[in-house]
């Protein structure tokens, strides 16, 4: 097990705990948080109930639960510990107490520069850990980023992660939530890797600057539509082979490309440059997460060291305000038929009888 | 794109497939199987795997899984047909991008268990192995070295049938997959009188 400090019954069961419901949302479950009796550390719990799941633990809560046991780094959200019983499953995380979206629904287009790049750093830090250890997050958005009072950062809702061999082999299209996804996956591209999740850290960090999201789109084609607006219709000559994506549209209005400063005008010329490095159109063109934290790390941000020791600041808990039904990823919870379905007429061979002849 | 990050990648695949690697002699433990029922279980989920049209990244780690689940726990002769469906059921669930549903696992295994058994196995496999399913099965590092002759799909193709029969016998639980793809790739391309590679520096 992995923490054995945090295992049962140190943690107070949940019927006699005051669990306050912390976010409305995760890929699947609902989190609570919680108190460790004996040493008194808050941990925050995602409970999943097992009762109504015929096909049973969920194939989110195996992937998200394997791959977070792997990932140990100060800009990932620790899984503690996992408690199954028959009727549910409760991962024990550690806490943050708010997130990234609720930090920006506080200060909106009040966060200084410095601040910005600190959290930038933080992410890109955690997704270069996550790359390194051949894990795609897959659904970076603000609520996914966890954040404490001294401004630590953390990738957190590993629901929809997962490991990739190399070269990539085809994933499903349909993951991370639509305001954040890539322009290739938008057109039904299977073969993306890595550069997934820095156009999501691109959107982020616009977010960041300017306090609104940079591409809140509606369905595929407006979320596409607004992405062609900032940067430009793409087509051969900006992003070779772009027709040859599975739903490539040749009759999208031909925008041309928008000034990302005007946009922008809080981000000086280097953040322009990372922040235009990381919404590239082309994925095998898009900037690594150590690449750009090595773009952070240049002459232009002095600050960005110093930038641990700034003051604490209070975070003030905004009210809550209703999350938009189609930001959500894939969110189905039956699976979907399978394309090749398995020959009823063929029995299959008498496994038992055969084993129980050679004993 | 992923390409610089490939050194990382592979020395962390290096040091995980120390740690998923199964107690090549389990079978001392058990008390009521012999390897012979080892191979006709791994055989018949070859069979399934194949029906099913799964990947070949499923098989893999579905046999890791009831091997190391085998080096943990004593398990009845009458059970071992439901750790082999289930190891497969939590192989598809984590490396399929649509799993086959329950009530084709059940049905496979020509009605042997329930539904509920199968979820309660589930739950006892992923208990038993701490839900470490980061196995680096043989095919990440077929595929490196195929780099080195170009994808060479004849070679590749041979060894990947020569990693897949490895699974069917014993004596390659002791080896790494790293290993077992060295000596797949090694074997196809002396099978294919192709050996006029030299010694990296």
């Amino acid at each position: 097990m992995l923490l054995a400090t945090h295992r049962l019954p140190s943690i107070r069961p949940p019927t006699s705990l005051t669990l306050s419901r912390l976010l409305p949302t995760g890929t699947y479950g609902i989190v609570y948080k919680a108190q460790n009796r004996e040493t008194g550390d808050i941990v925050a719990l995602k409970r999943i109930r097992l009762d109504n799941e015929e096909e049973g633990v969920p194939c989110t809560a195996i992937r998200e639960i394997s791959l977070l046991k792997e990932l140990k780094h100060p800009n990932i959200v620790r899984l503690y510990d996992v408690i199954h019983t028959e009727k549910k499953l409760t991962l024990v995380f550690e806490y943050l107490d708010s997130d990234l979206k609720k930090f920006l629904d506080t200060y909106g287009g009040d966060i200084d520069v410095q601040t910005l790049k600190h959290l930038m750093y933080q992410l890109l830090k955690g997704i270069a850990f996550c790359h390194e250890n051949r894990v795609l997050h897959r659904d970076l958005k603000p609520q996914n980023l966890l954040i404490n009072k001294k401004l630590e950062l953390k990738l957190a809702d590993f629901g929809l992660a997962r490991a990739f061999g190399i070269p990539v082999r085809s994933y499903s299209h349909e993951v991370v939530t639509l305001w954040y996804r890539a322009p290739d996956v938008l057109m039904g591209s299977r073969q993306y890797s890595t550069s997934i999740d820095l156009w999501s850290a691109g959107c982020i960090m616009a977010e960041m600057a300017s306090g609104r999201p940079l591409f809140p789109g509606s369905s595929i084609k407006d979320q596409l539509l607004r992405i062609f607006k900032m940067l430009g219709t793409p087509d051969e000559k900006s992003w070779p082979r772009v027709t040859e994506l599975p739903d490539y549209n040749a009759d999208l209005p031909i925008y041309p490309k928008a000034s990302l400063e005007t946009v922008l005008p809080k981000l000086d010329a280097n953040g322009i440059d990372l922040l235009s490095k990381l919404i590239e159109f082309q994925p095998e063109k898009r900037i690594s997460a150590e690449k750009a934290l090595q773009h952070t790390r240049r002459g232009c941000h002095p600050g960005m060291r110093k930038a641990s020791r700034m003051a604490p600041i209070t975070i003030v808990r905004p009210p809550v305000r209703p999350l938009h039904s189609n930001t959500r990823a894939v969110q189905k919870k039956t699976h979907p038929q399978r394309l090749v379905r398995v020959p009823r007429d063929a029995p299959p061979p008498p496994l038992l009888a055969e084993l129980e002849e050679h004993s | 794109m992923v390409s610089e990050y490939v050194v990382e990648i592979f020395e962390y695949l290096k040091e995980l497939e120390v740690q998923t690697m199964p107690n090549p002699n389990y079978m001392d433990e058990q008390k009521e199987l012999q390897w012979k029922m080892r191979t006709i279980l791994i055989d018949w989920l070859i069979e399934i795997h194949s029906k099913f049209r799964l990947l070949p990244e499923t098989l893999f780690l579905a046999v890791n899984i009831v091997d190391r689940f085998l080096s943990t726990r004593v398990v009845a002769l009458l059970k071992l047909q439901l750790v082999g469906v289930t190891a497969m059921f939590i192989a598809a669930k984590y490396e399929e991008v649509v799993p086959p549903n329950i009530a084709d696992f059940v049905y496979m295994s020509d009605g042997g268990y329930t539904d509920d058994e199968v979820l309660q196995a589930e739950r006892y496999l992923l208990q038993a192995l701490d839900f470490s399913l980061q196995y680096p099965n043989p095919l990440n590092f077929l595929r490196r070295c195929s780099k080195a002759d170009g994808y060479d799909i004849q070679t590749r193709t041979i060894a990947k049938y020569l990693m897949e029969i490895t699974l069917m016998d014993q004596c390659f639980l002791e080896l790494p997959p790293s290993k077992i793809a060295a000596a797949s790739m090694y074997l196809s391309r002396v099978m294919l009188g192709r050996t006029d590679w030299v010694r990296a520096s």
